[in-house]
């Protein structure tokens, strides 16, 4: 996939915004304030229809108006032209329209535009608490499959329906697992074990990808596993939705207290064991930096093989994150088959870096308005 | 806005309220009452008022009516022995049209829906219940959605373990459709092909 042209109206500090871009590598530069990330984050929302790094939508209207407006021109591998606009207005919410016909559901969008971003925030996928882990493996299967964005959808409303009822027996005085939980749950462990199973599935080829990418990005010699070590241990998937029911029935007191269903995959933890270690607690900062990059590598290369469509690389800060060697390398490797996006604060030190040598890259200086 | 009279801006907030009105159509409403004539007026205030005063819920059945029992729950001619469970009024009248459902309704009143504060205590459940000594079949037509669905599973468990068979229309209905916009043939296909549960 490939983003041939932006347009931004109304958004974040751009009132009326037109951006043409190259198919590999986009330098987007200026000064700090100048509105670099939010040109990702126009992708971003282009992409997955959400900000990254805000949930609040009206925050990204640009002051004093009232809706923004994002339009973006892609190409598919095939040549396929995809024009989609997408529409957030403080009265009417959200639209997304794809070559003129408004989606129906966002389950359908999501997907469609696979992208991989790489922000400050990217390093909570090794040192981050365990839902910021779960985010991760959560952004990457709900675009690689409709069908785990939708599940996972209806898993969480069922989810917090039952811990509202939770707090509604507890307040009632009812403390008996009765027919109404024990329907709840039925339902409940169904859309768990879809979950549970895509997880587990993803964690079995996506191992393969990023052992591979980490042995070719460092010299370092242990082995790394991405291990996720679900809430629900069953040996095989049938007895999942029996020993899922049988534990929410049995911590139903516990959870009546608590107001939280203890139960389930919102619980799966994630763990990044370097050699013998969690790498959290034990890995060096290197260490982390190199697992991070392996990682978002194999994010891209897992989408891109379940899409079969070249993934767009969103890289926000890279240099201010990571040392020249390693931004080189990074740029190096997916420049030559991705379109990547890079913001920088400064032209010249990325040129120091040695990308002049990359006759593709453009540089789109937006703090003085002008593209080179 | 101001400039309306006081009696006109009250009615196009009143008719503001009713749902699926936006102000608009509030306002069209509103001048349509003050162009047609007095009779008009009058008729829609007198069907206003009868359904408010003569319109009451059949205390065995929860459907409207103006006698209570309504007359399909004293009606000789129906099969007393099936009871058909709908969430709302609107849905008795949309499973009549079809003619082809000849058992007793009962209305919930709703689904159960924890996220907006609906529990089991809040639906005519108790009522259902009360009912079932002289049945041989309880036929669900909820709706397939998220609740409906919780709800329809709930229901079964309670009638099921009264030894009652218990069945729900739902394969004919495509899924988020609901009941009351269901066309004819959709609801028959629907209640011939109800599944045990
Ligand atoms: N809704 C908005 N309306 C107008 N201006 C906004 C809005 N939201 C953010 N801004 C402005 O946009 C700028 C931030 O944009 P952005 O984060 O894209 O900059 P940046 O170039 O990435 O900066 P840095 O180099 O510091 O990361 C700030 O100056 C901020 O005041
Ligand atoms: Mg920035
Ligand atoms: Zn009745």
């Amino acid at each position: 996939m490939i983003l041939k042209e932006l347009k931004l109206l109304k958004f974040r500090r751009y009132s009326d915004r037109y951006f043409q871009f190259n198919q590999n590598i986009n330098f987007i530069s200026g000064i700090n304030g100048s509105g670099k990330t939010s040109v990702l984050e126009a992708i971003h929302y282009l992409s997955l229809t959400k900000s990254f790094r805000t949930n609040i939508n009206s925050e990204a209207i640009n002051d004093g108006q009232k809706y923004f407006q994002i339009f973006g021109n892609f190409l598919n591998k095939q040549s396929l032209g995809l024009l989609i606009n997408l529409n957030y207005s403080r009265t009417d919410g959200k639209r997304v329209i794809v070559n003129g016909i408004p989606e129906t559901r966002v389950s359908d969008h999501i997907g469609k535009i696979p992208i991989v971003i790489l922000s400050p925030d990217s390093v909570h996928v090794t040192d981050g608490t365990q839902s910021e882990r779960r985010s991760f493996i959560d952004k990457i299967l709900s675009q690689a499959f409709q069908e785990y964005f939708v599940n996972l959808l209806e898993f969480r409303r069922r989810l917090s329906a039952r811990n509202q009822t939770l707090i509604d027996y507890f307040k009632k005085g009812k403390n008996h697992y009765d027919a109404f939980f024990e329907s709840q749950d039925e339902l409940l462990v169904q859309y768990a074990l879809k979950i549970h199973t895509y997880r587990m599935g993803f964690q079995r080829e996506f191992n393969l990808i990023f052992q591979d990418y980490f042995r070719q990005f460092s010299h370092i010699s242990k082995t790394v596993e991405f291990r996720i070590i679900p809430n629900i241990e069953a040996d095989d998937e049938e007895k999942y939705e029996g020993f899922c029911l049988r534990r929410l029935k049995e911590n139903f007191r516990r959870d009546l207290i608590s107001g939280r269903t203890s139960t389930g995959p919102q619980y799966d933890e994630i763990k990044i064991i370097l050699g013998e270690h969690d790498i959290k607690p034990f890995g060096s900062q290197g260490e982390h930096k190199i697992t991070q990059i392996a990682l978002i590598f194999a994010e891209g290369k897992y989408l891109e093989k379940i899409k079969d469509e070249p993934v767009i690389y969103l890289l926000d800060d890279l240099f201010a994150y990571l040392d020249a060697r390693h931004c080189q390398k990074i740029v190096d490797f997916i420049g030559k088959h991705n379109q990547v996006f890079i913001t920088a604060t400064d032209v010249k030190e990325t040129l120091q870096y040695g990308f002049e040598k990359l006759k593709d890259a453009m540089v789109i200086d937006i703090g003085e308005g002008k593209i080179k | 806005m101001s400039t309306l009279p006081n009696s006109v801006q009250v009615l196009i907030e009143l008719f503001a309220r009713f749902p699926g009105i936006g102000r608009k159509t509030a306002q069209r409403l509103a001048f349509y009452l003050l162009k047609a004539k007095r009779e008009e007026a009058v008729a829609l205030a007198k069907a206003i008022i009868d359904v408010k005063d003569r319109i009451f819920k059949c205390s065995t059945c929860n459907n409207i009516a103006e006698v209570d029992p309504c007359p399909i729950c004293t009606d000789p001619r129906r099969d007393h022995s099936i009871i058909c469970v709908v969430q709302e009024p609107m849905d008795v009248l949309a499973i009549e049209k079809t003619g082809h459902f000849r058992g007793l309704y009962h209305v919930l009143g709703g689904v159960l829906s924890p996220l907006n504060g609906i529990g089991p205590d809040d639906l005519n459940i108790d009522g259902l219940l009360q009912r079932l000594e002289s049945i041989q079949e309880v036929i669900l037509a909820i709706n397939p959605t998220r609740d409906g669905d919780t709800t329809a599973l709930y229901l079964s468990k309670l009638i099921k373990s009264r030894n009652i068979k218990v069945t729900r229309i739902a394969q004919g209905l495509p899924v988020g459709i609901e009941l009351e916009f269901a066309d004819e043939m959709t609801l028959t296909h629907a209640l011939e092909g109800r599944t045990n549960l």
